[in-house]
């Protein structure tokens, strides 16, 4: 089920809510049973083969997480042991829907045969929630968890606002929170926020991650068929660097807002990445809890910056290439990463050259427009590699960007309007310089720019939401999936 | 205790604002909804209210919409496709022939063969007395499709609206277009009271849109070879519930054909994958090259003016009522 859908809007969310909360009032257990059956339903809409699945993986971790926390709490040797067992049957599992095929076919291929496989349906979600229960297996073997029921653990994991795409959360930020009587009473403050968040959320993915994806997808779809124009590849590039930030942001504030709404703070996910002036700034910006995470469970363990400057290095690539890894079985994902982490390696380089500049009195930095220009084109160059669908597709957008089909072709005006051209110029004056979603609501990080604009459980805003609401859901019909799903 | 980082009004101001806020959402959304279907109201009384906006394509939502005033589980026989089926067919013809008692053209507009299939299904299951489905191809119904089946609408929303009466303000909700609304709001009274208009959604009382202006339109070929299984595949759909399929390929436009297929060839080629694709004994196929057909009067590549496509329609009724002489099945005639 997908957030911006009918159903999900007008029966899944409204019965939750309302039988959550009655029941709340009898029993607080009953309560989390109601919210652990509706988020069990609620992932096994799409499958409910896949939905035993979890449910599996599920009770695996949680017996895993029991025995490591005792083995490590006796000291035993065989604790780091069965984290390592944990652990590969976890990456395993991913391993087995996400990156088979990929492995196989590339093995077949530079041993000259074709081993083309059928397509495997990756489990929804699999990516978020293999990663959220690796969390909790580490943390167990630190003896940093307070050891759950399988009840709240599996709630912890299911919980639906994060269960399709984030935030990733991790246990001691999402299980007390599940347990504190605050929950189970209604909240009429925490309602109204998680409301604005929802509603301000799904329009970012209607009004504007939609729109801008039917502007970028057919120009990078059909890049090898017919080559781009500079400016239709440049348009493309910015259409899908802004509204892939709208789609997944968009997502994050949905989700943050459905939790808000049953008093639960997840943590934020994305702030302002497009404003950032350098890749390690952009970083602790965009998709912050999946950054957070590659740091502590795979940086950090990898020797981080604790070996010298060509260990960091050597770190800092691999942790972004698994990161690209990640979000896909497919070498255009792996080039991404790549080229991420060669931004993250320079802008280190350049910090540590501007260090000793500094120290010899003598500093040096970029100017702030200059510094911000260098860090959105090299994303919104990687982001190429990223939404390509292939290599090829990918050089041909680069061929075209740099002029090689020539600057322009009136089927640009023809197929994105004066409509979608607008709202591309609204979407990046909104990343660009508006206040964030957790700025305007929560006044966290309170914006330079426009520091008056700020959410309050008025009148005015109430009736501009609700009508912000209606537009957004009657532009819902084509329901699009949210781009990170497929990851 | 509130669980916001900032605090600054007492806790039960703050509680007291945010239970009016979520009202005030709550209210406005009530107001925002019965404005929007007063506005609907007030648009049919001024006939000039545009078809609830399935697919935002006004001809195919005033198909959907002339589709649940129908006794549909009456209908015996059904005509699907695109314009070329919808346009070009007179149903009466066919029950004056006496071979249905409540013949229907069902046909839209704009449909490529692997969307009309999708039509088909999600009409046959739930029109049980259906018999004969009939289908006019073009060219044009074969350029696009990425499927043998493409779900153009949503099924159950149409489903529910066409078959089960829902009300049409969740369509409007659900799917409203502002702009596309306000273009149609502006003219659909003329488009479907004016046969000359050049958008015209003037229906028989059969379904069929008759035409009665010619237009220059003569678009060039360009077949995909890939969606000719949407043929087989419609072909399936009917035999699956328990009709028979009809297949006429329309006839080509003289000068359509003086500029595309001068020496004929493009059209053998056509029929003939038309002719593969029809797997089934059972299936009729009628050629679109026939000395009947070439007095035919067309208004543009693909249509016929609504007096040759009655003369057209009478012809095919005849040659379906003497099926076994005159018209062909193309997996018999494999055999």
């Amino acid at each position: 089920m997908l957030f911006n859908s009918h159903e999900f809007i007008l029966a899944f969310l409204p019965a939750t809510l309302l039988a959550f909360f009655i029941v709340a009032r009898a029993s607080e257990l009953a309560a989390r049973v109601v919210l652990l059956g509706a988020s069990f339903f609620f992932y096994a809409w799409w499958s409910v083969e896949y939905g035993l699945l979890i449910v599996a993986t599920i009770v695996m971790n949680y017996g895993f997480g029991r025995a490591l926390q005792h083995l490590a709490s006796n000291r035993s040797q065989n604790a780091r042991h069965l984290l390592i067992v944990a652990l590969a049957v976890n990456l395993g599992l991913l391993g087995y829907y996400k990156y088979r095929n990929f492995f196989i076919e590339n093995l077949g291929a530079a041993l000259g045969f074709d081993w083309s496989l059928a397509p495997l349906v990756l489990p929804l979600a699999i990516s978020f929630h293999t990663f959220q229960q690796i969390a909790y297996l580490v943390d167990s073997y630190r003896q940093k968890v307070e050891q759950p029921t399988l009840f709240s653990y599996a709630l912890f994991v299911l919980f639906f606002p994060q269960l399709i795409a984030g935030p990733i959360v991790h246990h001691w930020q999402l299980l007390p929170q599940l347990h504190s009587r605050r929950m189970y009473r209604f909240d009429a403050e925490s309602f109204a926020a998680g409301l604005t968040y929802f509603v301000l959320g799904l329009s970012k993915k209607v009004l504007l991650a939609d729109p801008l994806s039917s502007v970028a997808d057919p120009i990078f779809d059909a890049a090898v068929a017919a080559p781009p124009t500079a400016t239709e590849a440049a348009t493309a590039t910015l259409a899908y660097t802004f509204g892939l930030y709208f789609d997944f942001s968009g997502y994050s504030d949905m989700a943050v807002g459905l939790a808000l709404m049953f008093g639960v703070r997840l943590p934020y996910n994305f702030n302002s990445p497009y404003r950032a002036a350098s890749i390690i700034d952009f970083w602790r910006r965009w998709h912050m809890t999946l950054s957070h995470w590659l740091r502590d469970y795979l940086y950090i363990p990898l020797g981080g910056s604790r070996h010298g400057p060509v260990r960091r290095h050597v770190n800092l690539m691999i942790t972004m290439l698994l990161g690209g890894l990640w979000h896909g079985a497919a070498w255009s994902f792996m080039l991404w990463g790549a080229l991420h982490g060669a931004f993250l390696i320079v802008n280190h380089a350049w910090n540590g050259l501007a260090a000793r500049f500094a120290a010899a009195g003598r500093p040096i930095a970029l100017p702030q427009p200059v510094a911000w220009g260098l860090t959105f084109g090299g994303v919104a160059l990687a982001w190429i590699f990223f939404r390509s669908p292939s290599l090829e597709h990918a050089l041909a957008m680069l061929n075209g960007l740099v002029g090689s089909n020539g600057l322009h072709s009136e089927r640009l005006a023809s197929a994105i309007g004066a409509g979608k051209g607008i709202t591309l110029a609204l979407a990046a004056g909104i990343a660009l310089l508006m206040p964030n979603t957790q700025q305007l609501i929560d006044g966290v990080g309170r914006s330079r720019r426009m520091p008056h604009l700020r959410w309050s459980p008025g009148r005015v805003w109430s009736t501009a939401l609700a009508a912000l609401f209606m537009l957004a859901f009657t532009q819902m019909s084509a329901v699009r999936e949210f781009v990170y799903f497929q990851f | 205790m509130s669980i916001f980082p900032t605090a600054s009004p007492p806790v039960a101001a703050k509680a007291s604002a945010a239970a009016r806020f979520n009202m005030t959402f709550a209210a406005t959304l009530v107001a925002l909804t019965a404005g929007f279907a007063l506005m609907l109201a007030c648009l049919e009384r001024l006939d000039s209210l545009p078809p609830p906006p399935f697919t935002a394509t006004t001809c195919i939502d005033e198909k959907f919409k002339f589709l649940s005033e129908q006794p549909l589980q009456q209908i015996d026989l059904i005509a699907v496709g695109s314009s070329v089926t919808w346009r070009n067919l007179d149903m009466a013809a066919f029950k004056e022939a006496g071979l249905a008692d409540r013949p229907l053209n069902a046909a839209p507009c704009y449909l490529h063969a692997s969307e009309t299939t999708f039509l088909t299904s999600f009409l046959l299951h739930r029109m049980p007395r259906v018999h004969t489905v009939i289908t006019v191809v073009a060219p044009r119904d074969f350029e696009e499709c990425s499927g043998p089946s493409d779900e153009f609408v949503s099924r159950r929303l149409a489903d529910a609206y066409v078959f089960d009466d829902l009300p049409s303000l969740p369509v409007y909700l659900t799917n409203f277009k502002p702009d596309g609304f306000v273009r149609d709001a502006l003219r659909i009274r003329a488009m479907r009271a004016d046969p000359q208009h050049p958008l015209s959604l003037t229906m028989d009382e059969f379904g069929s849109g008759p035409l009665h202006r010619r237009s220059g339109w003569l678009p060039p070929p360009a077949l995909e070879r890939a969606c000719f299984p949407a043929l087989t595949a419609l072909e399936a759909t009917v035999k699956r519930h328990g009709a028979r399929l009809v297949v006429a390929a329309f006839p080509m436009q003289p000068e359509w054909r003086r500029r595309f297929d001068p020496d004929g060839a493009f059209q053998l080629d056509f029929e003939a994958r038309l002719r593969r694709a029809l797997v089934r004994p059972e299936t009729i196929f009628v050629s679109g090259d026939h000395p009947d057909f070439r007095a035919l009067t067309h208004a543009d590549a693909v249509h016929l003016l609504w007096e040759s496509a009655r003369s057209y329609s009478h012809s095919l009724a005849e040659r379906l009522t003497h099926s076994r002489e005159t018209a062909t099945s193309p997996a018999a005639e494999r055999r």
